[in-house]
């Protein structure tokens, strides 16, 4: 009789085992992982539009708007490109309508503070002026918005932990010591590293010789991120610069996208926007070596991508 | 009107004068606004040695320079005012005097009599006719002497870095020193600062310590006598000397010595009398001093009742006029002869030197700068600095573009705006990007992708050429570890390079940059 008994419950049980599989199919596990922060994908966001300004509110929204990253009181830096003394049109720096975009939803956020900056390549005044940016930020007459010229007793060497190929560099007080930092590139087309995105705009907060960085850059530049990690990048792709970047100055090499990227994930934000120009993710040295590092994901199928 | 309001005026003037020298003088940056731009140069478009020697340099009438005419047909009436009143090097030469006068008494070399005696007297003329007839046979380098350029270099070459180093220091101390509340004060006067009076970014520039040393020795010259400089070797002054000997007006008393009294020759500053104490209105700066020290209110100056102009007298001996024109034709041929400089030149060559954008070709260039150095002050990258006789004697402190030092900003055309003789045109930015001020190419011994196979190609980063003057070629190559690897190696596109130097600049390696720019001949485009 035990035995019979015993039978019978294992038959039972390995039933029930056997037919659980196809009853797990029916549960939907990714949105039962999606609530475990864990197992949660990383997001990004795409908004395409004519206006720019506009365009950062829609691209914010789905990653819960700017205050989410922005509490009252913080000191937020905003770091456009604004290395190259060339107008918006000919997209080698950051377009200023984006810049403003994320001035004001900071200043709206409740920042006490938000600073404007760049170590440009050329000469600062110049840049900053023709850039636009200058004058946008100064348009909005509030006094917790400053487009400054960075000051060079402000930087401080800074060890690298898990630094691979730079121990320690020098980065701006500024940046490392914003309560958010948001990093806005402008995506072009790059000789060195074939494009310049969100991890290589990460050049204009630090110290020294940056020329000394372009051997091995990728390494570098992981490197480097690994340190100064944004809160969220939004990368402009309203025009991007399809060749002779990174300053370019020909308008047919420019392409007007009207696209904005935004994520907490740097390594998907850059991934995503290599594929603007017709590349892949893999393509990038500097967004493998990025993610080689743990710095984010640069598999967009495992990036949830939301356009808006 | 009481004649010591003159004398009032006068310094007030002189102060007034200096202000605005020293502040045009910090005007002269690239963001400077626009109307206070097309006047910075001002100063050296009213100096009529300035205007003569550039134009009999260069043969051309330079219509820009109405102001030195202005100026010399207005001290044709009124005498040599401009010294005394208007002139910056004589405003501070008055206030040194005025600091160590105490000392000066001491000195027995103080204002020796021989110095009142020719040919003493003569030198500055003898000075002025050899500058302008060495400028006139094709040698303009004798205008160093004008004293408006001399301040103005000693400014650019020497003090301008030198207040901005001093800052820095100081504003560097402060912060890693000071309290948070002293600094924001710190701050905000730093930044205020940077945005007015110093530059963004510490000016490199080369012959400070020669540009500071001459302006230095003026002043002591001043230990010899008053205003030596003025007296005996200003070329502008006797320039404006010669025509001041018209002047309608009229010092009373006509001489110095009255009865009883010699107060007047031995206490003024210019020494304006003869040996017999004739009152000389070619030497005279009207400062007004005699006015104020005469015991008995004497002294007065007035308008000539009769104003047709009458010959005056030249207080130069012929023997002595003769001699300077020798010189003077002397001068250029001696230096043209042995004066060549590291490379070999030609009669339309820039002597192996990199010249501004918009620089006259040839020799026409040394011809009409008149070396002030508006155009180093201006620069926003340190790219324009002063050579010395590397190409000889005919370009000492003339401008040269050293790329490793700071390249030319693709979208400035500063220095020809502010160059006052036009020795570089001022051409609209869309001409000055085409205009080829050398020819840049690659020293593949040091350059890192072909010397060690890493990657690199700051240069090609850089070019700021639209459709880049720098392409790469994808090479495979053995890395020394014996790897196989792609790697990008730069070379120049040599029909679209501009010479800007901005490679040479950033090139990465320690010393000589691995791509240089060299000069290219006119004549045959070749470099």
């Amino acid at each position: 009789m035990k035995r019979r008994d015993f039978l019978k419950q294992t038959l039972f049980l390995s039933l029930v085992a056997g037919l659980t599989p196809s009853l797990w199919k029916g549960i939907n596990l990714t949105a039962f992982a999606e609530e475990l922060p864990s197992l949660q994908k990383p997001l990004l966001s795409v908004a395409k539009g004519t206006d720019y300004q506009a365009l950062v509110n829609m691209v914010l929204q789905p990653l819960g708007g700017m205050k989410t990253f922005v509490k009252a009181g913080n000191k937020v830096v905003i770091k456009p490109n604004i290395g190259w003394d060339r107008s918006p049109e000919q997209a080698a720096n950051t377009n200023p309508l984006i810049v403003k975009g994320l001035v004001q939803a900071a200043l709206e956020a409740g920042a006490a503070q938000v600073l404007i900056f760049d170590r440009t390549c050329n000469n600062a005044k110049m840049c900053y002026k023709n850039s636009g940016i200058q004058a946008i930020v100064e348009s909005l007459k509030d006094p917790r918005a400053q487009c400054v010229f960075m000051d060079d007793r402000k930087y401080i060497n800074t060890a690298i932990p898990d630094g691979q190929d730079l121990k320690e560099w020098g980065f701006y007080r500024d940046a490392l010591e914003a309560d958010c930092y948001i990093n806005v590139p402008i995506a072009k087309n790059h000789g060195i590293t074939k494009l310049t995105l969100g991890l290589k705009n990460i050049m204009g907060v630090i110290d020294g010789k940056r020329g000394l960085l372009h051997q091995n850059i990728a390494e570098k530049l992981a490197d480097l991120n690994s340190v100064l990690r944004p809160k969220l990048t939004v990368i402009d792709a309203t025009r991007i610069l399809l060749r002779n970047g990174p300053q370019g100055g020909n308008l047919e090499d420019v392409e007007v996208m009207n696209t904005v990227i935004a994520s907490t994930d740097p390594v998907a934000a850059d991934a995503y926007a290599t594929t603007l120009f017709g590349m892949k993710p893999s393509d990038l040295e500097t967004t493998v070596a990025a993610y080689k590092k743990g710095l984010g994901e640069m598999d967009l199928d495992k990036v949830k991508i939301v356009t808006v | 009107m009481e004649i010591k309001f003159w004398r009032k005026l006068r310094i007030v003037s002189q102060i007034l004068f200096l202000i605005f020298f020293l502040w045009l003088f910090f005007q002269t940056r690239v963001d400077a606004p626009e109307p206070i731009r097309e006047w910075v140069n001002l100063f050296f478009r009213t100096d009529p040695l300035i205007a003569l020697a550039a134009m009999s340099a260069g043969h051309i009438l330079l219509w820009s320079l109405w102001p030195a005419a202005l100026l010399l047909v207005v001290s044709l009436f009124f005498g040599k005012f401009f010294c005394g009143w208007i002139c910056p090097l004589g405003t501070l030469l008055d206030g040194t005097h005025r600091l160590f006068r105490s000392w000066l008494k001491r000195l027995p070399f103080f204002n020796a009599p021989i110095l009142n005696h020719q040919p003493m007297r003569s030198l500055r003329v003898g000075i002025l006719i050899v500058l302008l007839i060495s400028a006139l046979f094709g040698f303009q380098a004798l205008i160093f002497l004008d004293p408006l350029t001399l301040l103005f270099r000693a400014l650019t070459l020497f003090f301008d870095p030198f207040l901005f180093d001093q800052s820095q220091s100081f504003f560097t101390w402060l912060y890693h020193n000071a309290s948070p509340f002293i600094n924001t004060i710190g701050d905000a006067l730093y930044e205020g600062l940077k945005s007015s009076f110093l530059p963004m970014e510490r000016p490199i520039r080369l012959l400070g310590a020669l540009a500071l040393g001459m302006l230095l020795f003026i002043f002591l010259l001043e230990l010899v006598a008053r205003r030596f400089w003025c007296r005996f070797l200003c070329p502008l002054g006797a320039l404006l000397g010669c025509v001041a000997r018209y002047t309608i007006l009229k010092r009373m008393p006509g001489k110095s010595g009255c009865a009883g009294c010699q107060g007047c020759a031995p206490n003024c500053r210019m020494s304006a009398f003869d040996e017999k104490g004739k009152w000389l209105s070619e030497t005279c700066n009207l400062c007004m001093d005699c006015t104020e020290n005469c015991p008995k209110g004497r002294v007065s100056f007035r308008v000539k009742k009769n104003l047709f102009l009458e010959t005056v007298p030249v207080d130069v001996s012929k023997r002595f006029f003769l001699a300077s024109l020798l010189t003077g034709v002397a001068v250029p041929l001696l230096a043209k002869t042995t004066g060549l400089g590291k490379v070999p030149t030609s009669e339309d060559s820039q002597g192996g030197l990199l010249r501004p954008p918009g620089a006259l070709d040839g020799n026409d260039f040394w011809d009409r700068c008149i070396r002030c150095g508006e155009c180093m002050k201006v620069c926003p990258t340190s790219a324009l600095q002063p050579a010395w006789i590397e190409a000889g004697y005919a370009g000492v402190w003339s401008p040269r573009l050293i790329p490793r030092l700071g390249y030319c900003e693709y979208n400035c055309n500063a220095c020809g705006e502010v160059c006052p003789t036009g020795a570089i045109a001022h051409l609209p930015i869309e001409e000055k990007q085409k205009v080829i001020i050398g020819k840049a190419s690659f020293d593949k011994n040091r350059c890192i992708p072909y010397a060690t196979g890493e990657s690199c190609m700051v240069c090609e980063e850089h070019c700021p050429v639209p459709s880049k003057a720098i392409h790469y070629k994808e090479v495979e190559i053995q890395t020394p570890a014996g790897k196989l690897t792609t790697l990008r190696q730069p070379y120049v596109k040599r029909g679209r390079c501009i010479g800007c130097g901005i490679c040479e600049k950033v090139c990465p390696l320690e010393g000589e940059s691995a791509i240089r720019v060299h000069p290219i001949s006119a004549s045959t485009k070749q470099g």
